[in-house]
């Protein structure tokens, strides 16, 4: 029988660097020109099934980026098993603000957290000002996986998750849980990898 | 009428799935609703049902699944808890019928007779005389320590003339034919006439529609009237042979005859006795068929936590207003009303065990829920309910009200000195005392700190204590035993003076408890001193019940109708999240003080294609939701597709807010509301204030930074200058101002403005100007985030014997206090010192008498207690005023 996953997923970056468009392009292979940046913090799920029939469902909290509401990202983030932080390729400083998430994530997140750095907007590379060697060897020397994407063009999206649903179930530790969506997330969830803790029912946070 | 009942014992049992069930099914209402037909639903349990009922009485948001920022907790749950409430409020709302309320208008007594068999007139007990009816002279003065004979009717014309002056001419002939028709049918008892008067005014607000049959005279009359004694009988063997009747026949007798000629009028209805407590309930004739379910219990929790000496007896009945033939309009559930007549633990030191009897009453007080309907036959007898939640469930009701009622010798005492009390009790100053030792009652000690009745609400008291009073030996000035008691269990008590004697307490209460759909309303509270034959005087309450008819299958189709509405809320596979929009999400209040209310609103509209659950949540698990100084109203709700909800954000700083606020180095509020929608997302709202200086008479507080420190004395002097200026001529402090007056002076107080008052003509300011800025001087003083006087001087302060030595003490006041002291005593003095009409000995007994007033008005406000510094036993607030005393005498 194949096995099944199940993963909390965050989104962080710095706001406008297209994180929500990477998730709705994720989810829905959908994109908006126009859209309202996040106040407050949605939830959405994905399946991704891998060639050896594995599938990998993320629980996915896609995060407002701007400074003010910073202070809750901690609540997003804990217990989470991957972090995707996005930044804008055409925007250096967004790749600083990445950095300091992801410094922000090594010190306070659970220490097995798997950290991938996105920079999105490659359908805009002709204003590009990060090179993806500078991103690249950052993110090596940090130990973080790495990609580009577009969340316009779909370039690089499925890529990026899938090589994050391939690296978690290796790396994902037995005392990691699942998402802390409880029983409203998943009405069953047989076949939950026995590694892993039963995924609480009802339980409501795992502070 | 049966099949009536038979409803509603069916809408008991039944629950949400049931009525989605309906919702399915198209069989006609009717059939749909008899009990035989619907299987009791398996998958609900007698225990969850006792649940669903004890989770009615608290507000929806706290009945929802733990959640924070990030873990939203059983979405799923929390839907069906929203929704079900918004069903049933909307329905509801969509079915009442137009006049179809009736008020149930239920007078509740109790009565520790102290083993005493009836020797006096009840009928100011049993049939009262409401408060509304006396003059404002008499409410103020303490009633007359001689028993008044109810018989008596000499100074009641007068009373009458005067009541009858305020009326309308309508009211007027109404009160003349009653009065004659009165003087027509009764010529044994002439009180009577006295209470047909005087509640002739209340007629009007007892709507017909249930009691086509009732004469307007007897409309005002009690429809129920529940009575609870406690000590019936004192006899050791009672205690063990508990069956006789005896003493409750002739109780029931001294009550009818209390009842005068009206006793005709009342069948009894149910009695539950145990040992000594006993629990009677008449109702009206004419009503007798609305009530039905009776059901009884008593449990004891006396010598060895079983025997009847203490415990509680309890009736249940349920309340169907008679359906008009004529027309569609009914009530489809009844109203369910339980009444707990409870004695607990005596002695003053006993305490803890009266809450710790409180919550093993409500535990073991039971009814069992009826083995008269097939469905209910196959719970376990265990299966029963406990009383106290006995407030409107849910299943019940489809639109239910129920009540409980407690009518009481709870025992609990003031925790003051035996002095201290007396001496408050006897002043004149009846009102400011009464605040003082209600602060000190146990009974409102324990509800303020959850430790019992949590819930429960009681009227204002504005009786004198109903306990001891002697009957023969040594009493004081108002009747209270001096009895010195020796047999009192030794438990360490501070003080030895507390053992020797009774102090005088609010020992016999009535409280109530009702379901959030209740309409429950409490018309007078009082203590009946003229009945003296017992140790305790009875005390009586008056409430009215209102419920409202619903058309029953306009109810139905309209619930039928919301169901559908709100059917397609879960996850299943083409799941799309809710979606919302929100107006703003940026409140910013601007600069928010102290008692000033600042109302933002918040639209959330509906742009998705599914209903949309919404609640409030925090951000870590145990905290708040909300900042104490934003109010969120509602705090759960649902929204429609195309629809908007309008919530309502009220930053408001009352009192305890402002002595957190204080201590918070930074002015700036901010704080991140969370919106959650279930199954969706969490919205963040961003609330921001500036909370205006915090006041401190000290100009170096020692909890907070310079920058945040207002000097306190300043604006003080402000006030004090111009109330010294303008104001002495009027009796200040005696009434009270006028709000808005209150707001624009403190306005001027932050802002430095002049004040924007002036004269009139005479070259003299209003009285409520005058009025205004005492007001403004006592709130100032109260909310400076210290009292005037230190906490830790406050016992030295008691001690002091003689002027002099209060003087001496002034040196151990921190200077800016001893500045604020002797302006504000300075200031109190000359307004004593003012020259009154009265000759000589007149006026000093009058400038005393104002003294006195004055020092119990600011006492407790310039040494104010604070909360964590306070002992058990507070420092006596008659000391406080003495001190006091000394300065403005």
């Amino acid at each position: 029988m194949s096995k099944q996953y199940q993963f909390k997923l965050v989104l962080l970056g710095e706001s406008a660097v297209g994180k929500s468009s990477l998730v709705l392009r994720f989810v829905k292979d959908q994109f908006d020109d126009y859209r309202e940046s996040t106040i407050g913090a949605a939830f959405l799920t994905q399946t991704v099934t891998l060639e050896d029939q594995t599938s990998v469902k993320f629980e996915i909290w896609d995060t407002a980026g701007q400074e003010r509401y910073k202070s809750l990202a901690p609540m997003y983030y804990r217990n989470a098993n991957c972090a995707v932080v996005v930044y804008d390729i055409t925007q250096s400083a967004s790749l600083e603000k990445a950095r300091t998430w992801i410094r922000e994530l090594q010190r306070q997140a659970d220490p097995n957290i798997v950290i991938a750095l996105c920079g999105n907007k490659t359908d805009l590379a002709a204003r590009r000002q990060v090179t993806q060697e500078e991103a690249k060897k950052y993110a090596e020397e940090e130990g973080l996986m790495w990609g580009e994407t577009s969340a316009k063009t779909g370039e690089g999206v499925n890529d990026i998750f899938t090589a994050i649903a391939k690296k978690l179930p290796l790396i994902a530790p037995p005392s990691a849980r699942g998402a802390t969506r409880g029983a409203a997330g998943a009405p069953a969830r047989t076949g939950v990898d026995l590694n892993k803790q039963p995924v609480a029912q009802n339980e409501p946070c795992n502070c | 009428m049966d099949s009536l009942l038979a409803t509603s014992v069916s809408s008991l049992l039944r629950s949400t799935e049931e009525l989605k069930a309906i919702l399915e099914a198209d069989a006609p209402l009717d059939e749909s609703l008899e009990l035989g037909t619907r299987p009791w639903p398996g998958a609900i349990s007698a225990n969850q049902l006792a649940e669903k009922r004890r989770l009615l009485a608290v507000p929806v948001h706290t009945r929802l699944s733990p959640a924070c920022a990030g873990s939203p907790g059983d979405d799923s749950g929390d839907i069906s808890i929203i929704r079900e409430e918004w069903v049933r409020a909307r329905a509801r709302e969509a079915s009442l019928q137009d006049g179809g309320e009736v008020a149930l208008k239920i007078r509740i007594g109790t009565f520790n007779v102290n083993g005493k068999m009836p020797s006096q007139d009840l009928s100011p007990w049993v049939r009262g005389i409401e408060p509304s009816r006396r003059s404002p002279a008499d409410m103020n003065a303490l009633p007359p320590l001689k028993p008044i004979s109810p018989l008596s009717l000499g100074d009641v014309p007068v009373l009458e003339r005067h009541d009858l002056s305020d009326q309308k001419t309508a009211g007027d002939m109404d009160i003349k034919s009653i009065r004659s028709q009165v003087s027509n049918t009764t010529n044994t008892m002439s009180s009577a006439s006295t209470t047909s008067f005087s509640t002739t005014t209340t007629v009007v607000a007892n709507p017909p529609a249930a009691k086509a049959n009732n004469s307007r005279a007897e409309g005002s009359d009690p429809d129920m009237l529940v009575l609870g004694f406690q000590e019936l009988d004192l006899s050791a063997e009672a205690l063990l042979y508990s069956t006789k009747v005896t003493r409750e026949d002739a109780w029931c007798d001294a009550v009818l005859a209390g009842l005068g000629e009206k006793a005709a009028l009342y069948d009894k209805l149910a009695s539950k006795q145990l040992v000594g407590m006993l629990l009677v309930i008449f109702v009206k004739k004419t009503l007798r068929d609305c009530f039905s379910d009776v059901k009884f219990c008593a449990v004891g929790s006396g010598i060895l936590g079983v025997m009847g000496n203490k415990g509680g007896t309890a009736i249940r009945v349920s309340f169907t207003p008679l359906r008009k033939h004529s027309s569609e309009i009914w009530w489809p559930s009844p109203t369910i009303l339980t009444f707990v007549n409870s004695h607990l633990a005596a002695f003053d030191e006993m305490v803890d065990r009266r809450n710790a009897d409180f919550h093993d009453l409500s535990r073991r007080l039971t009814f069992n829920s009826g083995n008269n309907t097939p469905a209910e036959a196959n719970q376990s007898p265990s299966q029963l309910l406990p009383i106290s939640l006995v407030v409107g469930d849910r299943a019940t009701c489809m639109m239910n009200v129920a009540h409980t009622a407690s009518t009481t010798d709870l025992n609990y005492r003031i925790d003051l000195s035996d002095g201290d009390i007396r001496t408050l009790l006897g002043s004149h100053l009846r009102e400011q005392n009464f605040q003082i030792l209600l602060r000190s009652d146990q009974l409102n000690t324990a509800i303020r700190r959850g430790e019992a009745f949590e819930g429960f609400k009681e009227a204002n008291i504005s009786h004198l204590p109903t306990y001891r009073f002697s009957t023969g030996g040594l009493v004081d000035d108002l009747g209270y035993d001096m009895k010195l008691t020796s047999s009192l269990p030794s438990i360490p008590w501070p003080g030895s003076e507390y053992r020797c004697r009774r102090k005088p307490g609010w020992t016999d209460r009535i409280l109530a408890i009702s379901a959030p759909t209740a309409s429950v309303a409490e018309r007078s509270y009082q203590g009946h001193r003229e009945i003296t034959m017992s140790d305790h005087r009875p005390v009586s309450a008056e409430f009215e019940v209102h419920t409202k008819s619903v058309g029953a299958r306009q109810f139905e189709s309209e619930l039928r109708r919301y169901y559908r509405l709100t059917a397609d809320m879960e996850e299943d596979e083409e799941f799309e999240p809710p979606k919302i929009k929100l107006d703003s999400t940026l409140l910013d209040y601007g600069k928010i003080a102290y008692e000033r209310s600042i109302a933002k609103s918040l639209e959330i509209e509906n742009i998705g294609k599914i209903p949309c659950a919404f609640r409030f949540i925090p951000v870590e698990i145990n905290d708040a939701i909300h900042p104490p100084w934003v109010q969120i109203e509602p705090m759960t709700g649902l929204v429609l597709p195309g629809e908007i909800v309008i919530i309502s954000l009220t930053a408001h700083v009352d009192l305890p807010t402002a002595s957190l606020l204080n201590l918070r180095r930074k002015s700036r509020l901010r704080s991140t509301l969370i919106l959650h929608t279930a199954l969706g997302k969490d919205h963040f709202i961003s609330a921001h204030a500036v909370y205006g200086p915090v006041r401190s008479i000290s100009p170096k507080h020692e909890m907070l930074p310079p920058e945040r420190v207002q000097n306190a004395p300043q604006e003080l002097m402000r006030l004090v200058n111009w109330l010294m200026s303008n104001a002495t001529s009027i009796d200040l402090f005696l009434h009270s101002g006028d709000e808005n007056l209150v707001t624009a002076i403190r306005e001027c107080l932050d802002t430095g403005d002049e004040f924007p008052f002036a004269p009139n003509s005479n070259g003299a300011y209003e009285e409520t100007i005058c009025l205004s800025f005492g007001d403004a001087l006592l709130r100032f003083l109260d909310s400076l985030a210290d009292p005037v006087v230190p906490p830790a001087l406050h016992a030295k302060c008691i001690e002091m014997t003689s002027r002099d030595e209060a003087f001496e003490l002034l040196d151990e006041f921190p200077p800016e206090s001893i500045n604020v002291w002797i302006s504000v005593t300075a200031f109190l003095h000359f307004i004593c010192q003012q020259p009154s009409t009265a000759n000589a000995d007149e006026g000093s007994r009058q400038r005393f008498q104002r003294a006195e007033f004055l020092s119990a008005t600011f006492a407790p406000v310039l040494l104010r207690e604070v909360e964590a510094t306070t002992p058990s036993l507070p420092v006596s607030p008659v000391g406080k005023r003495n001190f006091l005393m000394f300065f403005i005498e």
